[in-house]
């Protein structure tokens, strides 16, 4: 196995390339030009194509035959029509071209075989497989993803050895395209990202749009009289789509330079419905602040919610780590140090930050080449012609028939690290002695077995050099087999990388007649994850039958509906697929593995009729269940209705308006839907799956943080009513406890929560245990009783009935009887007539998982 | 949770855990690393069994994680509990093998999250062959999982008892022919085992399955006789239900019987077995009346049970008597009948109290103690100016019958040694107590303490005699605490237990 030592920032409008070599790191520059940046852009003209700053000074020339910030794009089926070839381009098409052209900057000639590639924290699996895919087609043999911020914490920590870092650090990465934030923790020399939020559309390009659309456009509107101006200038394809790119191209320089100015000024010409017109507008920092200031406020939002999320007040986070291009601009930097009162840290360099860090990650990060070559541990070509020559009889070589591999961390903090070797192959008696360079340390002559360790002990700051050496039986050196290991005190490394969503299959809650999420991996754990679920069949399949049983797997949080998260993956298994019968109650088995790279493979295996099914999923394959998708707008649609009859009888009217948005968007696509069969073969059900993920996500957003402080209120009264009476229960005290203390052990988490339905529905259950609370307890039930006693006739499924269980309880009252008393007055509950308002569809299908 | 030893995995990678409160964590977790980094998809495969990184380093961060270690080398030696909980293979010889580990202190908490997922399935097996026999003594397993827990263990159990109520509801006099094959069970099983185990969290089933059993043998008391004899015969047995429906079966089951065995004596005595019966009772009553000398020796038949023993300690016994009765026996209390368990107790010597009613009708006797434990109980009780101890062994009961107004007091003693209980006077308020009332019943701080007449002896008891007692004292211990659970019409009035103030109910 071979080191990658490659690291490759690929950034919405920058990207990098660096390598791990013995400690450092180095930052590839452009051979033309110089720059350790190159310009995430592509240009087609009609003889060749550009990449980089000359693709993006292109852009003023031919506007739509450049292409630029289509890292948004990633994982999507968008394509970009470029008119000089006739042809679309996907985004990872882009891509490729740009990792492409980075590996020209390595000046050795080295080819790189394989990557760290960095990508947003909270880009999706399908996002992450796109950037994967773009870098295999790029040349890499195999490419390993690594998180921005990570990325950025490794390159900062590693940047300032010396420095004791232990406790809480943000991470504050603004970029072009993309916005990450994360809470690092560092104790006892280990670094571990513990949490991140971040949004895939704010960055810089948003701020050159407002720009244009919010400075510019305004002072075009006002000269040029053409109130629709804006609308126009951004239409796709319209009149001024050279324009809108030239704008855009502009705006980027004025933003740059008010970093450093109090104004800047803007000029361009252009003729606009028939008359030509000479710009020249001035724009002011502060007028830039003030139309960034609410996207600016977004990120400081975010960064709130991580640490109300993780309990930890601002006092307790050292310092917050600024990186990505955007953090230049002064208004970022002084809007968050003033709203959060943690102070910022600019001394890393925010534009090659993630790249360093990428570098530092590629140094522990192994992958097996796949030009297996004939050459073993140590040896080159040299070195067996020289064996060769030595020996008298050229058919006698003696050859060594091992190998060894070796598996330790390049860096470290701590005092020693651990060396682990295996050896491969015949060596009897063979032993191995591992010396440190300046001789501070010596194992002697040590048997070599088949897998050993050592822990070497590590000179501080310093690259600490070891040999090992191999010996034959007779103590002669082989020097064909001798390794240097060199490992550098004082630096950072990560365990692994953090899976950044929950990630969930979908069951069947039968009590609700609906589904529910439950988790297979929590977000946060390190990849890769492995995990078999055993659960029972929800319902009977016939064999030959269109019934099925479905394995939902989400991404996404584990505290929001099914509906909400992201499918990255689905199995179907009708009843024709079957061998035989599947019963209810049968045993599935489901083994699901996330790698590093976040591919994701599922087998599931049927006891009962003995079949397996596998299914690696990936990009290509955007896995919808019709039957699933229907049964879900259903129950989005029966929830939505629900919740405006909630806000009018609240007299709600703005959340009620909203929602009210929502359910007639959704209305619109339930034609399309209901036409919908299996075998269609347009785009029409991954418009309507979209189209519901986000309306289920706008819905839960409705009234934002204000709904959820009344629902967060409403638990806690709840809470406090039902454990009130908790106290003085009667019956069953021990069995209301215990679920008392199961439905509240999660609280916190569920408070973290910004999914109004999620509090809902624990509101919901808490109700639940209140009535139960109440039935169990003496002076609740005698009033109730009395209650009964003296309805009408009328309210009794069967009068003559309770009239016999009233004389009963009466008599247990009686006597004291508490205890036969309740179970009359259950009785009697079984006979009251009740309004159904609202009876569930039986017809409920649901996954078959339960 | 699914288990899967993490000592495999050390084993694999050299790392030394021998030596728990020495374990080298660091050192550890550089191992784990380095072994993972050697793996080009991050999963390692020991013996079949798949580990991630994630997994290890998990387990190694815990904070509890040295405690941890240690159960995870028990279960690691003792492989058949490995099994069942990696595998799902159980079987009950193999379970006696690691029974005990149960009073560890902590195991239990520990294993709980894991035991919970295989038991439930386990028990799901016994339930889908319909070996409820096997199911009663599964629960016996129960100790081994916590309350959060149990609901997950219980899962399958849960939905079995619904599939049961639901049966039977829906069973009338013609359907059940057809549905004999699932009725089976009920009338040629002893299947109130398994129902009289059902843990206090199931125990609002025990009255459903019991209402629907009680329906279903009144539809078809004239169509299948036999068939509602015999399951009215097995509902007999059934002790945790609530007393009405106690009352209920018996006074039921005297109509069936009847019904099915025929109205006169002496056709009942036209079967010859049955002429055996008569005499054979005619002989016990006789030797009852003139053999057994009921005063100061233990029962004959019990000859090898009961030691009669006059010990010194009759003062003792009256001194802790005495101080119950004035520190705490004379106290007002508030009524609560759903407190039918005591405990938890350690294993020191605990003050049984079993008061006398005013009111014949709602007596407690008579009354008997079971021993659900795995060691022999030995009870002292003080009569005729001397104290006699019983020994009690595991699984056996012990029934007193006093006069429904007497007040009967027990001292248990657990530890086994010796054969003198140890209620030193100076340390009669770390004494623990039970005592226990009629449901419902006015406390009466009269304590009529009849020692010298009228109370007969203790006897063993059988299972099927059980159904006649008011009360049953059913003794369990779970991480190493005792607890009694009372079942019928008992009420627990007051009790001091293992670390704990007195509680007063």
């Amino acid at each position: 196995m071979k080191a990658v030592n490659f690291g490759i920032d690929l950034g919405t409008t920058n990207s990098l390339i660096a390598k791990y070599e013995n400690g450092n790191i180095v930052v590839f520059k452009n051979p033309i030009g110089h720059k350790e940046t190159l310009a995430s852009v592509v240009a087609f003209r009609n003889d060749r194509i550009l990449v980089g700053d000359k693709a993006r000074e292109y852009m003023l020339k031919d506007a739509v035959n450049v292409f630029g910030g289509f890292k948004r794009r990633m994982g999507t089926d968008e394509k970009f029509y470029v008119v000089n070839m006739d042809e679309n381009v996907t985004p990872v098409q882009l891509s490729t071209y740009i990792l492409k052209e980075l590996q020209q900057f390595v000046y050795s000639g080295e080819k790189p075989e394989s990557a760290v590639i960095t990508i947003p924290a909270s880009f999706d699996t399908m996002q992450s497989n796109a950037t994967k895919i773009a870098g295999e087609e790029a040349g890499l043999e195999e490419v390993f993803l690594l998180q921005e911020p990570i990325a950025a914490s490794l390159a900062y920590f590693n940047h300032q050895p010396e420095e004791n870092h232990e406790g809480h650090w943000l991470v504050y990465d603004l970029g072009g395209g993309t916005f990450d934030i994360a809470l690092v923790k560092i104790t006892e020399g280990e670094m571990k990202v513990v949490d991140h939020e971040g949004n895939n559309f704010l960055g810089g390009l948003d701020f050159d749009l407002m720009i244009v659309e919010q400075l510019i456009v305004p002072e075009i509107v006002s000269r040029t009289g053409v109130e629709d101006f804006g609308a126009q200038l951004t239409t796709q394809y319209g009149l001024y789509e050279k324009l809108y790119y030239q704008l855009l191209y502009k705006a980027e320089e004025l933003k740059k330079e008010l970093s450093n100015l109090p104004q800047a000024d803007i000029d361009f010409s252009t003729d606009i419905e028939g008359k030509h017109y000479d710009f020249y507008i001035t724009i002011t920092q502060e007028q830039f602040n003030n139309i960034i200031s609410r996207r600016v406020d977004e990120t400081v939002h975010m960064l709130k919610q991580v640490l109300e999320r993780n309990h930890l007040p601002v006092e307790m986070i050292r310092q917050t780590i600024m990186v990505g291009g955007s953090t230049f601009i002064p208004y970022v930097r002084n809007r968050l140090e003033h709203a959060t009162g943690i102070k910022v840290n600019m001394s890393v360099d925010p534009t090659t930050a993630v790249v360093v860090g990428a570098a530092y990650y590629a140094a522990n990060k192994y992958y097996t080449p796949k030009d297996n070559s004939d050459l073993r541990i140590g040896e080159d070509i040299n070195d067996l012609l020289k064996d060769f020559d030595d020996m008298d009889d050229a058919f006698s070589m003696p050859l060594h028939d091992f190998s060894l591999s070796f598996s330790y961390s390049k860096m470290s903090k701590e005092t020693e690290e651990v060396l682990l070797v295996k050896a491969n192959g015949v060596f009897d008696n063979y032993s191995y002695r591992i010396v440190r360079a300046d001789g501070g340390f010596d194992t002697g002559f040590v048997l070599l077995k088949t897998k050993f360790t050592e822990f070497l002990p590590l000179l501080p700051n310093l690259n600490n050099s070891f040999f090992v050496t191999i010996y034959d039986e007779q103590k002669n050196e082989i020097s064909s087999l001798r390794e240097e290991i060199i490992i550098t005190q004082g630096q950072y490394h990560i365990a692994g990388q953090p899976l950044p969503k929950d990630i969930c299959i979908e069951v069947d809650d039968k009590e609700n007649n609906t589904t529910k999420l439950e988790l297979v991996f929590e977000k946060n754990s390190l990849l890769p994850l492995k995990k078999t679920l055993y659960r029972e069949i929800s319902k009977t399949v016939k064999k030959g039958s269109d019934d099925k049983i479905i394995l939902n797997i989400l991404e996404g949080d584990k505290f929001t509906r099914p509906l909400s998260n992201l499918t990255i993956g689905c199995i179907e298994i009708s009843g024709k697929d079957l061998k035989s019968d599947l019963l209810k109650g049968s045993d599935i088995e489901m083994q699901i593995v996330i790698s590093d790279n976040r591919e994701l493979s599922t087998e599931v295996f049927l006891v009962m009729t003995q079949q397996s099914f596998k299914n690696v999923f990936s990009i290509t394959e955007k896995q919808i269940s019709i039957a699933r998708l229907k049964e879900q707008f259903n129950d989005l649609e029966e929830e939505i209705r629900k919740t405006i009859k909630e806000f009018n009888f609240d007299d709600n009217e703005v959340w009620a308006t909203s929602a009210n948005e929502m359910l007639s968007e959704l209305l619109s696509h339930k034609k399309d839907l209901a036409k919908l069969n299996e075998k269609d073969r347009s785009d029409k059900k991954y418009i309507i799956a979209e189209a519901v993920n986000r309306i289920s996500q706008a819905y839960d957003k409705i009234g934002g943080n204000d709904r959820l402080q009344n629902l967060i209120s409403e638990y806690f009264n709840i809470k406090e009513y039902v454990e009130q009476y908790l106290m003085t229960c009667d019956f069953e005290k021990d069995r209301l406890q215990a679920k008392f203390k199961q439905l509240t052990q999660g609280e916190n988490q569920l408070l973290r929560t910004r999914n109004p339905s999620i509090l809902i529905k624990a509101i919901e259950q808490l109700n639940k245990l209140g009535w139960d609370v109440l039935m169990n307890t003496s002076s609740y039930l005698i009033a109730r009783y009395q209650q009964m006693k003296s309805a009408p006739e009328w309210d009794y499924k069967n009068y003559y009935a309770a009239q016999s269980i009233f004389k009963m309880a009466d008599k247990a009252l009686e006597q004291e009887k508490f205890f036969e008393f309740r179970q009359h007055v259950y009785s009697l509950t079984h006979l009251v007539k009740y309004e159904e308002s609202f009876v569930k569809s039986n017809d409920f299908n649901g996954t078959g998982i339960g | 949770m699914q288990y899967q030893s993490i000592i495999r995995f050390f084993d694999f990678s050299g790392i030394e855990y021998d030596n728990v409160g020495g374990f080298n964590l660091s050192r550890a977790k550089k191992l784990v690393t380095a072994e993972f980094a050697m793996q080009a998809d991050g999963i390692i495969v020991v013996d079949g069994c798949s580990y991630t990184k994630q997994e290890i380093l998990a387990e190694l961060e815990r904070r509890d994680f040295s405690e941890r270690l240690q159960f995870h080398k028990i279960i690691w030696e003792n492989k058949g509990l490995l099994a069942f909980l990696e595998e799902d293979r159980f079987d009950f010889h193999d379970g006696g093998n690691w029974y005990s580990l149960s009073d560890m202190p902590g195991f239990v908490s520990f294993v709980s999250p894991y035991f919970s997922v295989v038991y439930n399935r386990i028990m799901r097996s016994f339930l889908n062959n319909n070996d409820l026999a096997a199911a009663a003594d599964w629960l016996d397993y129960l100790f081994f999982i916590e309350a959060e827990d149990e609901e997950e263990a219980l899962r399958n159990t849960r939905m079995y008892l619904n599939d049961v109520v639901r049966f039977f509801r829906n069973l009338n006099d013609a359907s059940y022919k057809s549905r004999d094959k699932e009725l089976r069970l009920w009338y040629t099983t002893s299947w109130s085992n398994f129902i009289n185990k059902l843990p206090d969290s199931l125990l609002s089933y025990v009255d459903e399955i019991v209402s629907a059993i009680i329906n279903f043998t009144v539809r078809i008391q004239k169509s299948g006789k036999k068939i509602c004899y015999k399951i009215s015969k097995e509902l007999l047995n059934v002790t945790n239900a609530n007393y009405s429906l106690l009352q209920l079966i018996r006074s039921n089951h005297e109509a069936y019987a009847q019904n099915y065995k025929g109205k006169t004596f002496t056709g009942w005595l036209k079967s010859g077995v049955n002429i055996v019966y008569v005499i054979m009772i005619v002989i016990f009553a006789v030797s009852k009346l003139f053999l057994s000398d009921s005063d100061d020796s233990g029962y004959n038949f019990l000859d090898n049970k009961v030691v009669d023993k006059s010990i010194s300690e009759v003062q003792r016994y009256k001194n802790a008597r005495d101080y119950y009765r004035t520190n705490y026996g004379s106290r007002e209390f508030v009524f609560n009948p759903e407190r039918n368990a005591g405990g938890p107790f350690d294993d020191k010597n605990v003050y049984l109290l079993v008061e006398g009613v005013k009111d014949s009708a709602k007596a407690l006797t008579p009354f008997s103690i079971k021993n659900n434990t795995r060691n022999t109980i030995q009870l002292y009780v003080l009569r005729a100016d001397n104290v006699y101890y019983f020994d009690l062994a595991p699984l056996e009961f012990l029934s007193f019958a006093p006069l429904y107004n007497q007040s009967v007091d027990i001292i248990l003693k657990f530890d086994n040694e010796g054969d003198t209980f140890t209620i030193p006077s100076d340390s009669l308020n770390e004494m623990q107590f039970l005592h226990v009332g009629s449901l419902g019943q006015e406390h009466d701080t009269a304590y009529v303490f009849n020692d010298t007449t009228n109370i007969d002896m203790p006897y063993l008891e059988e299972a099927e005699l059980l159904q006649k007692a008011p009360l049953v004292i059913d003794i369990r211990r779970k991480e190493g605490a005792f607890y009694f659970q009372l079942k019928g019409r008992g009420n627990v009035i007051y009790e001091k237990g293992k670390d704990a103030g007195v509680t007063m109910k």
